[in-house]
């Protein structure tokens, strides 16, 4: 079968050809904002600081390991929910308790007494007057 | 009397005004060829890759200098051959400069259609390898898009005689190839 020089020049690339429409469809992007938002934000945003976001997902891995390891430290049954349960009964009854106490309490005590009345300052000035005068 | 359809104008004017559809037309009818043609001068994959781009990305920031809008084809191209002319300029290659063949033009080359056989499809490969690079490309634009001799000249930069001239010799060195394999 007799062929063109130009299909033999051509039929060695078919390989490549994804490889090119996935070149074109990052030009239309880059250069005419064309394609899918999350290629733009890819193209625009994250791409030309990947070093930039790159060691910020490093910084982030790091932390949660960081975390993760210093949560193995605290009691972890605090977050059982049946110990929770029974400290808010003991909580609950505490309160009762207290609150009973402070009713019996106010029950038994007598009323407080009346406050003297307050000396009259007048009266006294004079009687102090009079006790100079004898 | 059997009429041949006529190939869709390329929409290099939508294009122009910033259609990415119409880009979208003309790089799927460019992008195989200008990397087939990159490839016969660069001879190496992610090189060839990295002009393609190249190109797109300038084809887009100065269609606006294109006056002609027949001619995108060839105004790609020689976009595409100033960037592989850069490339070989930065790594030291000093080989595409030029040929020293006799500027004679050949006024008949015989019939333009070379048909290859598919046994002759690895020669055919090799021999254009084993040419100049200024021929090379002479020939593989003149094979790919059937470019007019102006156009070639304009694509590479070179003189029409000179095209002409690297255009016979390369021609009548293939035909001769082909019928001593046949």
């Amino acid at each position: 079968m007799n062929k063109t020089p130009k299909e033999i020049l051509l039929e060695q690339h078919h390989a490549v050809a994804p490889k090119l429409d996935h070149l074109c469809e990052d030009v239309l992007v880059t250069e005419l904002g064309a394609g899918p938002f999350y290629l733009k934000l890819w193209n625009e945003l994250i791409w030309p600081s990947r070093r930039a976001w790159a060691g910020l997902a490093a910084i982030w891995v790091v932390l949660a390991v960081m975390h993760l390891a210093s949560g193995r430290n605290f009691p972890q049954q605090s977050y059982n929910p049946q110990i929770i349960a029974a400290n808010w009964r003991a909580q609950q009854q505490l309160f009762v308790q207290l609150v009973s106490q402070l009713g019996s309490i106010s029950a038994r005590s007598p009323t407080p007494a009346a406050p003297p009345p307050a000396p009259d300052k007048s009266a006294g000035a004079f009687i102090g007057n009079n006790a100079v005068w004898a | 009397m059997p009429t041949v359809a006529e190939p869709a104008p390329l929409p290099v004017a939508q294009a122009r005004a910033g259609a990415p559809e119409a880009w979208r037309v003309l790089f799927r009818r460019y992008q195989l060829p200008l990397y087939a043609y990159l490839y016969e001068l660069v001879r190496h994959e992610q090189t060839c890759l990295d002009l393609v781009q190249e190109t797109f990305i300038r084809a887009v920031r100065h269609l606006g200098t294109l006056r002609d809008d027949a001619k995108f084809g060839s105004w790609l191209f020689g976009i595409a051959h100033q960037q592989c002319l850069q490339h070989w300029r930065k790594s030291g290659r000093e080989d595409f400069v030029g040929d020293d063949l006799p500027d004679v033009v050949a006024e008949d080359d015989g019939p333009d259609q070379i048909l290859i056989r598919f046994e002759q499809a690895v020669e055919m490969r090799a021999f254009i390898a084993r040419l100049s690079i200024p021929q090379r490309s002479v020939l593989v634009l003149y094979f790919l898009e059937d470019f007019p001799l102006e156009d070639i000249a304009r694509v590479t930069g070179a003189p029409l005689g000179t095209v002409k001239s690297r255009l016979h010799h390369a021609k009548r060195a293939l035909k001769k190839l082909l019928e001593k394999t046949s």
